[in-house]
């Protein structure tokens, strides 16, 4: 009897041995599916983390205009994009012609000039960020001493979601529209931090700075941090999240 | 005559089979994770060493002139072949213009240092070896460039290979 049975014990064993080895490659393709993935990630963040770093010191180290124009070549005065910015805010305790942060004023406005700094923020931040059209940024001034915002630009890349009807299935595509920049001012910082809850991934970067008003018994030093984030125009922000009374978004459309 | 027994190695023929098909699928998925281990090392590699050269050459805050972007290129320290240059960034996004390996060596800024025409690149290497490479990576980051009156921004591309 054991005679008539073992060749059948000894495909047993062999079909054994093939389960076994079946079940060792299974697990060897799911290690090296995922191999590398954190060393990868963590190569990426920093990468990121280094631009927002290499774009904050663009941002605070470049020379503007002091008009209008674009073209550095073309004007007579020029300064430094910051010490613009701190010598608007010295007169005012506010950055731009308008109280309002998220706004310019009309081009017929006699304050109009006020507004060179801001605008000229406002352009280099966007000629800076050009090169990376599939992200999305923010940029914002924070008066550490009262917790109010003094400049806010964020640029959104607004998807266009298309349903295409076939006979089988619902092709879903998303068309990338153009940029959308917005002008904001969140009543608090942990508003802004509620809208950009949703991204995932957002590197930032941030540098404190010292501004300095003219009050008048003297001089008032504010503490102000600027903050510079990026992150995937694939984790989109709604422009309705903006657009409402907690943010107090305006979409700028000058060039 | 005894049914199913063969003989001492015939009997176990039939199991053979399964054997070699469990050393065959074992044996080529060992290779094949060996080598996707090797690619994403290599690859590790090359990203981490990209990330070193970018961060020696942008150690400043800003590129004071056509010797202080000489001396970043010449502090850094790698055995990898790589380049690195400057491409302005201009303020009108009207003029940007995408960069390319057809047209990136056209785009690097230029500077006249004692009557000659000095471009801020590294060290020109031909680009068609970074093309036939297998692993290759490239990083841009903005930085600042004194010129002779402006300070202003440039766009700073690495490439490694």
């Amino acid at each position: 009897m054991i005679l008539n049975k073992k060749a059948q014990a000894a495909i047993t064993d062999a079909l054994f041995f093939l389960t076994i080895i079946i079940a060792l490659s299974v697990l060897m393709f799911k290690y090296s599916s995922t191999y590398g993935d954190q060393v990868y990630n963590s190569t990426q963040d920093l990468y990121f983390k280094e631009y927002t770093n290499s774009a904050l010191k663009s941002i605070f180290f470049t020379q503007i205009p002091l008009s209008f124009d674009k073209n550095i070549d073309q004007v007579k005065e020029v300064d430094y994009l910051m010490t613009a910015i701190k010598s608007d805010f010295y007169s005012d305790g506010q950055i731009g012609a308008s109280k309002d942060i998220n706004t310019f004023v009309d081009d017929s406005s006699s304050l109009k000039n006020d507004d060179i700094a801001k605008y000229q923020l406002f352009s280099s931040i966007k000629s800076l960020m050009y090169p990376l059209p599939s992200y999305d940024y923010l940029f914002y001034l924070l008066n550490n001493n009262n917790n109010k915002f003094e400049f806010f630009l964020i640029k959104i890349n607004e998807y266009e979601i298309k349903e295409q009807n076939n006979s089988f299935r619902t092709d879903v595509s998303f068309d990338s529209k153009d940029n959308i920049y917005y002008l904001c001012e969140p009543s608090s910082y942990s508003v802004l931090r509620d809208k950009m809850s949703n991204t995932n991934y957002i590197f930032s970067s941030s540098m404190p700075l010292q501004f300095t008003k003219k009050i008048n018994t003297g001089i008032s030093e504010i503490k102000i941090s600027s903050t510079f984030a990026l992150w995937p125009s694939s984790a989109s922000i709604d422009k309705k999240l903006l657009e409402d009374e907690l943010m107090k978004c305006k979409e700028i459309k000058i060039d | 005559m005894n049914k199913g027994f063969i003989g001492a190695i015939g009997d176990d023929l039939p199991s053979l089979i399964p054997i070699f098909i469990a050393l065959t699928i074992f044996f080529s998925v060992f290779l094949s994770t060996y080598n996707i281990y090797t690619d994403t090392i290599q690859k590790a590699d090359l990203e981490q060493d990209a990330l070193d050269i970018a961060l020696t050459i942008k150690s400043k805050s800003v590129i004071s002139d056509y010797n202080d972007f000489e001396n970043l290129c010449s502090k850094v320290t790698t055995s990898r072949e790589w380049d690195a240059f400057l491409v302005p960034l201009d303020r009108n996004i009207d003029n940007y213009k995408e960069l390319n390996l057809n047209n990136y060596k056209d785009l690097i800024l230029e500077k006249k240092v004692n009557n000659n025409t000095k471009k801020f690149i590294c060290n020109n290497k031909d680009i068609e070896f970074f093309n036939r490479a297998d692993n290759k990576k490239t990083y841009m980051f903005p930085i600042t460039l004194q010129t002779e009156i402006y300070t202003v921004p440039v766009r700073l591309y690495i490439i490694v290979w």
